[in-house]
């Protein structure tokens, strides 16, 4: 037996394996940050200059735009490691698969979550939206969507890298999985953006923890079995 | 037409059910005589929607496509759910025949889902007076069928059968947990389809006839998924000679 | 290829001459609603043959066969077809 590092150590030093990776180029969140951009910006030109309508959708265009730039995040999270064999070599290590998929979710999240806190800026620019209501809780929506997100898209990504037509079939899994989670994270963060009268706030975030544990959790399961296959 | 003829019948297909399963040799025969029953009821089936049955309260005759709308969501109900199990034997045990079961199971759930939707959008019309509607239960059912058709395009663009089979099984898993989530979080929005259909909630001729229904479509749903698992098996053996599914491989911890 | 993109070329200077302002006004789309008006419907006659409760109406849908028809022929169809794909999907039949 090879010495075994603990599940978190090893999830944490894939995180960093893929902080690192993104530091040194900084090209895939600089390509996220234009094409979600132009993406927001697109959605105010298909929907017409009424400021009023785009205010009132702006947490429906939002969460589009993070959906999108996911696809295009999570599909190079793992080709990078199918380059090269890299996964490979991850899997051989003495490292649990589960370690990688937390490493992975993780780093995906963490991605995607800076993604949004630039995108906050240009909402209110485009948008007009008011987002000192609550902050806070803006910040959890946020982030709760974004891992909730990458928690399935990690799986997905994973099946979807080493799979023929890779660009279509990352949306086509992810999508239909996904409805939830964009249901609750728009509905959740239109109520931090807009008055919240019947105090709804709280149930979508119970949804949205919900949604997180849950995948968390299968994807923690079936992971292993996947990582295997690469 | 009392409900224990359509519920004897269904006694009859279970226990064709369980002989094509438990008994090898009768497996040319069975699937046949349960298309054949299935086709015969079938015939019957229009005549005890459209005429036999009594119109509905509010939809009078519209009503009557409660009768074929219902049995043929069902169906894809217990596909999916077939193909949920089929995927969790597989992770648990590697094995060709839960392969090629949830193959079948999922693409058959498709048909019948796709069918059901499109009946339930042609009924949404003079009942709703939409083709189709925000509600919650329209919405899962097509997310449910876009995930499946998901998986099946996954199935058909993986070449390696072993990849194939525990990638698929993965996104089997995670399309079945799905299901409810989304169901319950669409529920959030205000529903406008109404309640469940079962057999108790009608009047009693009218569940006799939705019971025969949801017999003649599971007198459907067993050949067809008996087949399409044999078309399913004969392009496994064809894509390879079977290798040993544990083949010995370098351990990974 | 090459076809392709001419086939393009073309279906997008097409489309640009489109936007060129037309010489002449594009034909009134507007009296199709004037046609409606003349003829209300005589439906809601105040003294009803039938006295007034059919004249209300009970709330419940009438007709609707042909959706009927329809969802039931889909029924017959879909599993016709897909036994039909099966059959033509079917293995060859092998020595074993």
């Amino acid at each position: 037996m090879t010495p075994k590092i603990s599940l978190l150590t090893a999830a944490w030093l894939v995180l960093k394996k893929d902080w690192q990776i993104e530091w040194r180029t900084r090209a895939r969140l600089t390509a996220l940050i234009f094409f979600s951009g132009a993406t927001l910006l697109l959605f105010s030109f298909a929907m017409g200059p009424d400021v009023t309508s785009l205010r009132a959708h702006a947490h429906g265009y939002l969460w589009l735009g993070l959906l999108f730039a996911s696809v295009l995040s999570l599909g190079e999270s793992f080709r990078i490691e199918s380059e090269n064999q890299a996964l490979t070599g991850l899997v051989l290590t003495p490292v649990e698969p589960r370690a990688i998929f937390i490493g992975k979710v993780l780093g995906n999240a963490s991605m995607l979550f800076a993604l949004s806190l630039v995108l906050l800026p240009i909402t209110i620019g485009l948008y007009d939206v008011d987002l000192t209501r609550v902050p806070h809780l803006l910040l959890l929506v946020l982030f709760l969507g974004t891992l909730g997100i990458s928690a399935p898209g990690t799986v997905y990504s994973a099946i979807s890298a080493n799979a023929r037509a890779r660009d279509v079939m990352l949306p086509l899994l992810l999508f239909p999985v996904l409805v939830p989670l964009l249901l609750a994270a728009a509905s959740a963060t239109k109520l931090t953006f807009q008055p919240d009268p019947q105090d709804q706030l709280g149930s979508w975030l119970k949804l949205l923890i919900a949604f997180d544990l849950i995948y968390l959790s299968v994807g923690f399961l079936v992971f292993p079995k996947i990582a295997e296959e690469d | 037409m009392p409900a224990s003829i359509p519920l004897l019948l269904l006694l009859a297909l279970a226990v064709m059910v369980v002989v094509h399963v438990v008994v090898p040799k009768t497996r040319p025969i069975l699937w046949k005589v349960s298309a054949a029953l299935g086709l015969v009821m079938l015939g019957l089936l229009m005549y005890l929607g459209m005429f036999y049955a009594p119109p509905e309260a509010f939809m009078s005759n519209v009503g009557r496509i409660l009768y074929v709308h219902v049995p043929y969501i069902w169906m894809a109900f217990i596909a999916f759910l077939m193909n949920v199990g089929c995927a969790f034997a597989y992770l648990m045990k590697k094995s060709w025949v839960t392969d090629a079961l949830a193959e079948s199971s999922a693409e058959v759930g498709v048909l019948f889902g796709a069918v059901g939707v499109a009946m339930g959008s042609i009924w949404a019309r003079p009942t709703w007076g939409v083709w189709w509607d925000w509600d919650p239960r329209l919405i899962s059912t097509t997310v449910m069928l876009l995930s499946y058709v998901g998986y099946l395009a996954l199935r058909s663009f993986t070449e390696d059968p072993e990849r194939r089979a525990t990638w698929s099984a993965a996104v089997g898993i995670l399309s079945g947990v799905s299901l409810p989530i989304t169901y319950y979080s669409v529920r959030w929005w205000n529903s406008l389809h109404q309640v469940q259909s079962s057999t108790a909630s009608v009047d009693k001729t009218m569940g006799s006839v939705l019971l025969w229904g949801l017999v003649t479509l599971l007198c459907f749903l067993f050949p067809f998924i008996v087949k399409r698992y044999e078309i399913a098996r004969a392009r496994q053996t064809a894509a390879m000679e079977l290798p040993p599914l544990e083949a010995p491989r370098p351990e990974a911890a | 290829m090459r076809a392709l993109f001419a086939g393009l070329v073309v279906a997008a200077s097409l489309a640009f001459a489109d936007i060129a302002p037309p010489e002449k006004a594009p034909p009134e789309p507007a009296p199709a609603p004037a046609v409606v008006e003349p003829a209300p419907a005589p439906a809601p006659a105040p003294q009803h043959p039938m006295g007034i409760e059919k004249a209300v109406g009970s709330g419940v849908i009438q007709g609707g066969w042909e959706y009927v028809y329809a969802c039931y022929a889909l029924a017959v169809i879909g599993v016709l077809g897909y036994g039909a794909s099966l059959f033509v999907r079917r293995p060859k039949e092998q020595a074993s």
